[in-house]
């Protein structure tokens, strides 16, 4: 049973315009290289055989990340050809097509042949594409008629490649450790679907059928036996309730713990390079938010230094009166004041011209003396003079009591309008002194003072400014929505996950241990007991039954061991072809672990590991694609005749050196068992548009083999958005 | 006298006000978004500010308000002081005290009744300061329309009336 490929063509797929007639590439049985430079529709070609056999297609996002998509309203527009979609008016429709002819020599070597097609019709709505659902047809080629077959669509795709085992045939070489697994229930379903070595699994789970059955036999006898001794009878209850609690934990317990621990490594694996990108930019984010936290908060205190600054301009300390020292005021004032004193003293003067001389004399003696009101008075009081020391006569009293004295008091001349005023003024002007020395005590450098602290402020937040601007030029910028959060999110807790369960296998196989301990004792007590021939017979037989178990289990263990041995020899094989002699790989091998987990299924994982055994998970691009390809093809090979179906890579070789691309095309010349159709950009040379020197000496070994082919694709030039196929050898 | 001055209302050309609040609230709401320090909190700020301008520049506007409108009734309490060291300033200048004719006695005689009144002339000739200081910014902002635009803008403003 062989598959062949014979043809796939294309209708508007992405970069391939026009007709089903106008992109088609016709392949041999052999091995078909097709060669392309960048973005001229080498991974689409691939998608078309993916859309074909799995309904989906790998698209990169906008960080070149690789995802499956479904062809819906949100990737249809990618999907369309460009050129096609741009022109569609409103209401229009366009279709989207692959159709695929291949052929299936069974081992009579009658062929089998169909040609299958799907398409989707597009439809320009307004500002949007609108997509149908596919349509598929099969067809069959009866002597040059075509006409439809009876099989449907799903049954005839499954004949190109499996459908469980398309990551293995239908591969994606720059993503190739996200899709095809090397690890886990994955893998060994992989290995069962590749290898007939199950069929061994059925044998071993009939054989613990069988046991069990024989045990529950030999339970019933017993109890039966006991009913008649109650502490034999709670004894036999409890030996087989642990019997039955052991069979529980190690069928079901411990199957689904390890079935949560296996799918928990699953998500680890896949999301483990998104998580830890995510992990990094978070990091980044963390430290731009960190620069920005710093800023915001120089800015703040920037701000309120300014606030404080123009709220001291006037109000408060009123910076504004201590940047004059009002000197020229201040004098002013003061002078303006002596007017009105010596206005007032004028004034004065003039209404004390009234007075006669003897009085101005006794005013200018009294003046001089400094009399006050009250001394004037105690002289009234004592009817003496304190300047002559005479006795005073009753004209001098009069005199004292109504001129004197109130000139002393001032109230001479209250009524006064002119002195008044000059007082009023006078007054009006000792308040102004007041006013204007009012702020002079306030420190006069307190602007100042903020002005330094924010001139300090602003010089460091430009500093971290620049930091920022260092650090977002040296490691990117990340914003909210680059951060994949949800592939990080998915790896935390599947590493929480799988922490979880193992805590849980601990504790369950803890538990194991702790009944089978207590069964092993309650076994001992009862041993001595009489048994009926009956209980003997049947213990006998249920010994007879774990034992045959246990045999099948070694044979299924073993074969699995030799098969996993024989795995590792092959996989090396082929990773050492691979990389010939290329010193790099020299100390790597690849390592086929195996393992018989609880539910006595076996566990795989192949790794990389150096010449003391370590395993190489940091081992590089190229030693990891070459340990996926050397896996891929050593598991094909295991398989023999059983997998016959087309090996369908793009970029196999993208992680390699040109030596190993070179070596590796070369090998796949020589040795491939299965049509192989590799897709690559390694053997062409983008600035001249055409084969390199690997390239040619490929081809000039491709020309020697009978059913190899290359085939290259390249921009129309006539056309130029559009792809012409070309054939650089027939067969 | 402290209550007559306190009593002065505070007055503002309502021609001007959209240019006034290009350094000063003209309605109580201090520091809006991208204002920082170059604005004012108030209209008494502003008013003073404009009345130190004028007496530093000897900028005097004579021909009074072109459309007056009395923001408020009574001069605020958080100001007054620094109001009333404005009115020394203005009472403290020889020309001014010439004008208000009290700086000899038969003018003091003639022409000075009481406080109130001539705090009364004294309010107007503050008001035509502030009004002088006010034209005199519009001027600059005239000759450069960023002239507010630096936080410390009102600062630089002012020392350069002091030259």
């Amino acid at each position: 049973m062989a598959v062949v490929i014979k043809k796939i063509e294309l209708n508007n797929w992405f970069g391939y315009k026009g007709s089903y007639d106008e992109n088609t590439f016709e392949f041999s049985d052999g091995v078909n290289i097709i060669v392309a430079s960048n973005d001229v529709g080498k991974s689409k070609l691939h998608n078309a055989f993916r859309w074909i056999v799995s309904d989906k297609v790998i698209l990169k996002d906008k960080e070149n990340k690789y995802s499956l998509e479904d062809i819906d309203l949100n990737t249809v527009s990618e999907i369309l050809n460009h050129d096609i979609r741009n022109q569609l008016k409103n209401e229009e429709t366009a279709t989207i097509g692959v159709r695929l002819t291949f052929e299936e020599i069974d081992r009579r070597g009658d062929t089998f042949n169909r040609i299958i097609t799907k398409e989707l019709i597009c439809k320009k709505d307004v500002n949007r594409i609108t997509v149908s659902n596919p349509i598929t047809k099969v067809q069959r080629n009866e002597r040059g008629n075509i006409r439809t077959a009876p099989e449907s669509f799903e049954e005839v795709k499954n004949k190109i490649i499996r459908q469980n085992l398309k990551d293995f045939f239908l591969v994606q070489g720059e993503s190739l450790e996200h899709l095809t697994p090397l690890k886990g229930e994955s893998l060994r379903t992989t290995i069962n679907n590749l290898v007939s070595i199950n069929e061994l699994d059925k044998k071993c789970d009939t054989s613990i059928k069988m046991a069990k059955k024989i045990t529950l036999l030999r339970q019933d006898i017993e109890k039966a036996e006991d009913s008649k001794n109650a502490q034999a009878s709670s004894n036999t209850k409890r030996k087989n309730d642990l019997e039955n609690d052991i069979i529980d934990i190690i069928e079901n317990q411990l199957i689904d713990v390890q079935n949560f621990i296996d799918e928990s490594e699953r998500i680890i694996i896949k999301f483990k390079g998104q998580a830890e990108i995510a992990k990094n930019q978070k990091g980044l984010k963390q430290r731009i938010d960190d620069f920005n936290k710093k800023i915001n908060t120089k800015e703040g205190i920037i701000n309120s230094g300014y606030k404080r600054l123009v709220e001291n301009f006037i109000n408060r300390d009123f910076y504004l009166s201590k940047l004059t020292n009002d000197q020229v005021e201040k004098i002013n004032l003061n002078k303006f004041k002596s007017y009105f004193r010596d206005f007032s003293a004028l004034r004065r003067t003039e209404l004390n011209d009234a007075l006669s001389v003897e009085e101005q004399k006794m005013l200018y003696a009294l003046q001089k003396d400094q009399p006050s009101p009250q001394i004037l008075e105690q002289m009234l009081i004592e009817g003496t003079c304190y300047v002559c020391s005479n006795d005073l006569n009753e004209k001098s009293r009069i005199y004292m009591n109504e001129k004197l004295i109130p000139y002393f008091r001032n109230e001479l001349n209250k009524n006064d309008d002119e002195l008044n005023k000059y007082d009023e003024l006078n007054s009006i002007y000792l308040k102004l002194e007041g006013y204007l020395n009012k702020f002079n005590h306030f420190d006069s450098n307190y602007l100042q003072k903020i002005i330094d602290d924010i001139v300090e402020n602003e010089n460091s937040k430009r500093e971290l400014e620049f930091d920022k601007d260092d650090f977002i030029k040296e490691n990117g910028m990340v914003d909210d929505n680059d951060i994949d959060n949800i592939s990080l999110e998915t790896y935390d807790n599947a590493i929480r996950d799988k922490s979880k369960f193992s805590e849980n296998k601990i504790n369950l196989e803890n538990k194991l241990t702790s009944k089978e301990r207590e069964l092993t004792e309650i076994k001992l007590t009862t041993i001595n007991k009489e048994e009926s021939s009956k209980l003997k017979k049947s213990k006998e037989i249920e010994q007879f039954g774990i034992d045959l178990k246990n045999v099948f289990l070694e044979i299924k263990k073993e074969a699995y061991e030799n098969f996993a041995s024989d795995l590792e020899i092959i996989t090396n094989n082929k990773f050492k072809a691979f990389s010939e002699d290329n010193s790099k790989f020299k100390n790597q091998s690849i390592k086929v672990d195996f393992s018989i987990n609880h539910a006595g299924n076996p566990d795989f994982e192949i790794k990389v590991i150096d010449q003391v055994g370590n395993n190489l998970k940091q081992g590089g691009g190229a030693s990891q694609a070459l340990r996926q390809l050397a896996v891929i093809f050593g598991l094909i090979e295991k398989a023999g005749g059983n997998v016959d179906y087309p090996f369908i890579a793009d970029a196999p070789t993208s992680n390699m050196t040109h030596t190993l691309s070179e070596h590796f095309f070369n090998y796949q010349l020589k040795n491939a068992t299965t049509q192989n159709i590799l897709i690559t950009k390694e053997l062409w040379n983008d600035q001249k548009n055409t084969l390199n020197d690997i390239g040619e000496r490929i081809l000039k070994n491709i020309e020697e083999i009978e059913n190899a082919k290359m085939i290259s694709i390249v921009f129309n030039e006539n056309e130029k958005k559009k792809v012409r196929i070309e054939n650089l050898k027939n067969i | 006298m402290d209550q007559i001055i306190a009593n002065h209302s505070l007055n503002i050309d309502q021609n001007f006000e959209s240019f006034i609040n290009n350094f000063c609230s003209t309605t109580g709401t201090s520091f809006p978004q991208g204002k920082l320090g170059n604005y004012l909190g108030s209209w008494y700020e502003g008013f003073l500010f404009c009345l130190l301008i004028g007496l530093n520049t000897n900028s005097r506007h004579y021909n009074g308000y072109e459309k007056k409108y009395q923001k408020m009734p009574n001069w605020s309490t958080q100001n007054i002081d620094q109001y009333k060291y404005c009115i020394a300033k203005v009472l403290a200048r020889e020309d001014i005290i010439k004008e208000l004719n009290i700086d000899n006695r038969e003018g003091i005689k003639k022409s000075f009744n009481s406080t109130e009144e001539l705090l009364k002339q004294v309010k107007e000739i503050c008001e035509e300061f502030s009004l002088g200081g006010l034209h005199y910014l519009i001027k600059l902002h005239e000759n450069d329309n960023t002239i507010f635009n630096d936080p410390l803008a009102l600062k630089t403003i002012y020392e350069n009336t002091l030259n």
